[in-house]
C-alpha cells in the first residue's frame, strides 16, 4: 500500500504540469498563483510535498502549531484527535485526508468518495452476482455436453464476451433494451440508483435503473466465469470419487451437486473475487454510459476537468481495495481448500 | 539439441493447423494487418487521417452516393509517392458535393448539395480555373459505401485508417512488456534473493492498481496523446511477462542443461538469452497473444474517454465516441461498425491465442 501511494504521488507530481495554474484555468494572476500555491503546498520542493501528503493520509499524523505552515491544522480541515505534543509539534489520530477537490469549491475528495463509492458497489456486486450465477449454469452444461454443439456456442459465446469492449456493449444495450424495446421492457437509457422524483425533492430509490449497467458490467466476468467453471468441472469429471459416484448409479444430477461442484468451485471463486477490484475500475465506461452515479462516472469527470485530487484518491481507494480483496480471496481459498495451509 | 527444437516446432504448428479458428484468425489478422499498411492505398478517401470533410453531407446513410466538384488543390505539394501511400495526401483537392450543375460560355453554375429540404445556393465557377477539363474531369460521382460520419467524412476510409492505430498499438505494447517484462523476469528468477525482493516489489505495487487506472494515471502525467497512450499500456503490461518468466526461469534453473552450461563456464547473460529462455518462450508467446487483446481493449477504451488518439487522427474508440449519441437518431450504424471492428480483431488474437495455448501445451 505504501509503494501504491508513492507511485501514484511521484506519477501524477513529477511528470504532470503545475497543478496551481491547472486550478486556476486560463485567467490567473501571478498572485493567485502564489496564494494558491501556498495553500497547497506546491511552492515546496518535491521531497516535502511528498512527506506532507504521506502526513495528510496517515491515520497518525503531526501538525504545527505555527499558522503560517502548510501543517497547521486549520478549522474544517479535519476532525481529528489530540493525542499529545511536544514543543511546537501536535500528534493528532485522524481519518486519512485526501485533501480536497480542485473543482468543486474545495469539496473534500473523501466525501466526494463517499457518495460515489457505494452506488458502484451496489452496482459490482449484482454484476458478480449475476455473473456467478448464470456462468456456473452456462458452465456445467457446457462441461456435461462437452464438444457438442451446445458446449462449442457457449464457448464461442464465451470468448465473444471476453472480446467486446465494455463501452460498446453498455451503449448496444442501452440502445437496444432502453430505447427499441422501450415499449416492451420500461427501462430507461440511463439513470442512477437514486433519483430525484417528479418533484425534485425526494430521493427515492429506482432498482430498474440497476438491470441493465449490472449486465453489462457482469458480461465479462461471466465469460471467465463459464471458462473456468468448464474447465474445473472437467477436471474432477475424471477423479476417481467422480467415477465411485457414477458406479453407484447416481443420477448425474446428483453427481454434480453432491460431489463435483464444491471441488469445482474453488478456482472459479478465487477469480471471481479477483475480478471485483478490476470491475470496481471497469465501471467507468459502464458508468460514463448510463448516468450511473458512481466512482466511475467521478473518475471521467475529474479527467475531464483535470481535477487531480479526486483521481489520486479514486485510484487509491481501488488499490486499497484491491489489496483488501485479494487477503479476503487467500483466506476463503483456505476455507474452501483445507489443503492449503496457512504459512 | 536444435534439430529436436525444430521437430517441437512442427510439432506445434501441425497442432495449430488443425484448429480451425486458429487459422481463421491468423488470416484475419494478416489482412486487417495488410490493410492497416495500406490502408491509404486502399481507402477511397487517402488524405492525412481519412480527413475530407463534407459538412453538407454529414451522417449519410451507407451507400449514398453523390455529384462532387473537384477543384484542384493550388498549392504545390512535394510530399513523396513513399510518404503518400503510407501517411496519406497532405494536400488534397476541395471537394464540393453538389446536386445540379451547367456549363455556358466557359462558365460552370453548379447548385451545392442540401439536405433536409434546404435549397443549395447556386454559384458559378469560370472553367478556366480549372485546367480547361472536360466536366468529367473535375465532376464525378462518389458513392460512400459505409455513409459518412457527422463531418461528412467517408466512414469506410476512417475504419480502414483507424485500423492502424489498433493494430500498432497491440505491437508496440506487446514489444514494450516483452522488454521490460523478460528483462526484469529473468533478473528476479535467475538470480533471486535482493534482487528477486525488488522487483517483486514493484510488480505487486504495479499489480494492484487496476491496469484501467494505471494507465490513465501515466497518459495524464506523459500528458494526452497517441505516443503517450501506447507507452502507458506497455509499461502495464510488463508485469504479467516478468510474473511467467520468473516463474518459468525458476523452474528451469535447476535443470540439468542450465547446470551443464554452468559447468561449460558461460556467463549468466549467455545461459540466460541462449540456454533458458529459448525453452520458456511457449507461455510467454500466448501472454503475448492476450496482451495484444488487452491493448486493443485499453486503446479504444482510453480513446472513447478522450484520452487516447486525439481528433483529428481515426481511431476505432473515438469514433464510437463521436457517435454513439447518434443510435438514437436513426444512425446505429455509425457507432456499430467501429465496434464490431474492435470486437472482432480482439476476438481473432483471443482465438489465436487460445489455439496457440492448446497447440504449444501451456497449462493457463
Amino acid at each position: 500500500m505504501f509503494g501504491v501511494v508513492t507511485v501514484i504521488f511521484f506519477l501524477f507530481n513529477v511528470l504532470g504540469g503545475d497543478p496551481a495554474k491547472m486550478m486556476l484555468g486560463q485567467n490567473q494572476t501571478a498572485e493567485q498563483v502564489k496564494a494558491v500555491k501556498k495553500k497547497y503546498g506546491f511552492d515546496k520542493p518535491i521531497k516535502t510535498q511528498y512527506l506532507y501528503y504521506l502526513n495528510d493520509l496517515s491515520p497518525l499524523s503531526f501538525h504545527s502549531n505555527n499558522s503560517e505552515d502548510y501543517t497547521f491544522l486549520r478549522q474544517g480541515k479535519y476532525t481529528a484527535i489530540k493525542v499529545f505534543s511536544i514543543g511546537n509539534t501536535t500528534t493528532v489520530i485522524k481519518f486519512p485526508y485526501l485533501r480536497e477537490s480542485f473543482t468543486k469549491q474545495g469539496k473534500k475528495v473523501s466525501q466526494v468518495l463517499a457518495e460515489t463509492l457505494p452506488n458502484t458497489f451496489v452496482l459490482a456486486i449484482t454484476a458478480i452476482i449475476i455473473a456467478m450465477i448464470l456462468g456456473v449454469f452456462l458452465g456445467i452444461i457446457s462441461a456435461l455436453y462437452k464438444d457438442r454443439w451446445l458446449d462449442k456456442s457457449i464457448q464461442i459465446l464465451s470468448t465473444f464476451g471476453m472480446s467486446i469492449p465494455s463501452f460498446f456493449s453498455a451503449i448496444l444495450f442501452a440502445w437496444f433494451f432502453g430505447y427499441v424495446l422501450h415499449k416492451y421492457t420500461n427501462l430507461e437509457m440511463t439513470g442512477s440508483l437514486y433519483e430525484l422524483d417528479d418533484f425534485g425533492e425526494d430521493m427515492h430509490i429506482k432498482w430498474k435503473n440497476l438491470i441493465l449497467p449490472s449486465i453489462v458490467l457482469g458480461i465479462r466476468p461471466l465469460a471467465v466465469v463459464i471458462q473456468l467453471m468448464r474447465n474445473s468441472l472437467l477436471e474432477v469429471f475424471n477423479q476417481d470419487y467422480i467415477r465411485t459416484a457414477r458406479a453407484k448409479g447416481l443420477s448425474e444430477f446428483q453427481i454434480i451437486k453432491k460431489h463435483a461442484l464444491k471441488n469445482a468451485l474453488n478456482p472459479v471463486v478465487t477469480a471471481i473475487s479477483g475480478w471485483f477490484a478490476s470491475m470496481l475500475a471497469g465501471a467507468v465506461f459502464v458508468e460514463y454510459i448510463f448516468g450511473w452515479n458512481g466512482l466511475g462516472k467521478e473518475i471521467v469527470n475529474a479527467l475531464n476537468t483535470l481535477d487531480l485530487p479526486v483521481i489520486m484518491g479514486s485510484v487509491l481507494i481501488i488499490a486499497l481495495l484491491f489489496i483488501i480483496i485479494n487477503i479476503f480471496v487467500d483466506l476463503i481459498y483456505i476455507w474452501l481448500d483445507p489443503k492449503v495451509k496457512l504459512e | 539439441m536444435s534439430h529436436k527444437s525444430n521437430s517441437l516446432k512442427q510439432l506445434a504448428l501441425q497442432k495449430f493447423k488443425r484448429n480451425f479458428w486458429g487459422v481463421f484468425s491468423f488470416y484475419f489478422i494478416v489482412l486487417v494487418g495488410v490493410i492497416s499498411v495500406f490502408a491509404y492505398v486502399l481507402a477511397p478517401d487517402n488524405s492525412q487521417y481519412a480527413n475530407q470533410m463534407h459538412l453538407a453531407i454529414h451522417s449519410k446513410k451507407p451507400g449514398f452516393k453523390v455529384q462532387m466538384l473537384i477543384m484542384p488543390s493550388q498549392l504545390k505539394t512535394n510530399q513523396g509517392v513513399f510518404d503518400k501511400i503510407f501517411f496519406g495526401k497532405k494536400n488534397v483537392n476541395t471537394e464540393i458535393p453538389i446536386s445540379e450543375y451547367r456549363i455556358e460560355n466557359s462558365i460552370l453554375t453548379y447548385k451545392e448539395y442540401a439536405s433536409d429540404g434546404l435549397k443549395g445556393t447556386e454559384k458559378t465557377i469560370k472553367t478556366d480555373l480549372l485546367l480547361n477539363h472536360s466536366p468529367k474531369d473535375f465532376i464525378k460521382e462518389k458513392s460512400f459505401l459505409f455513409g459518412t460520419d457527422k463531418y461528412g467524412r467517408d466512414l469506410l476510409s476512417r475504419v480502414l485508417v483507424g485500423a492502424r492505430i489498433s493494430f500498432f498499438i497491440g505491437f508496440v505494447a506487446v514489444f514494450i512488456s516483452l522488454v521490460i517484462g523478460i528483462f526484469m523476469g529473468s533478473l528476479a528468477g535467475y538470480f533471486g534473493g535482493k534482487v528477486d525482493a525488488v522487483i517483486m516489489w514493484i510488480i505487486n505495487v504495479t499489480w494492484s492498481i487496476p491496469t484501467l487506472l494505471l494507465v490513465i494515471a501515466i497518459t495524464l502525467a506523459l500528458g494526452k496523446g497517441f505516443w503517450q497512450v501506447f507507452i502507458a499500456v506497455g509499461l502495464t503490461m510488463w508485469v504479467e511477462v516478468a510474473r511467467v518468466v520468473r516463474g518459468q526461469i525458476i523452474s528451469a534453473k535447476e535443470m540439468q542443461y542450465v547446470t551443464a552450461a554452468r559447468a561449460l563456464g558461460f556467463n549468466d547473460f549467455r545461459i540466460i538469452t541462449k540456454h533458458i529462455l529459448p525453452n520458456i518462450m511457449a507461455p510467454v508467446i500466448v501472454i503475448s497473444a492476450a496482451n495484444f487483446a488487452a491493448a486493443i481493449l485499453i486503446e479504444s477504451g482510453l480513446s472513447f474517454l478522450g484520452i487516447g488518439a486525439q481528433p483529428p487522427m481515426a481511431s476505432w474508440g473515438a469514433m464510437i465516441k463521436d457517435h454513439y449519441n447518434y443510435i438514437i437518431l436513426g444512425k446505429p450504424y455509425l457507432a456499430i461498425i467501429p465496434g464490431l471492428c474492435i470486437m472482432s480483431l480482439v476476438m481473432a488474437f483471443m482465438l489465436i491465442g487460445d489455439a496457440l495455448r492448446d497447440a504449444l501445451d501451456v497449462k493457463s
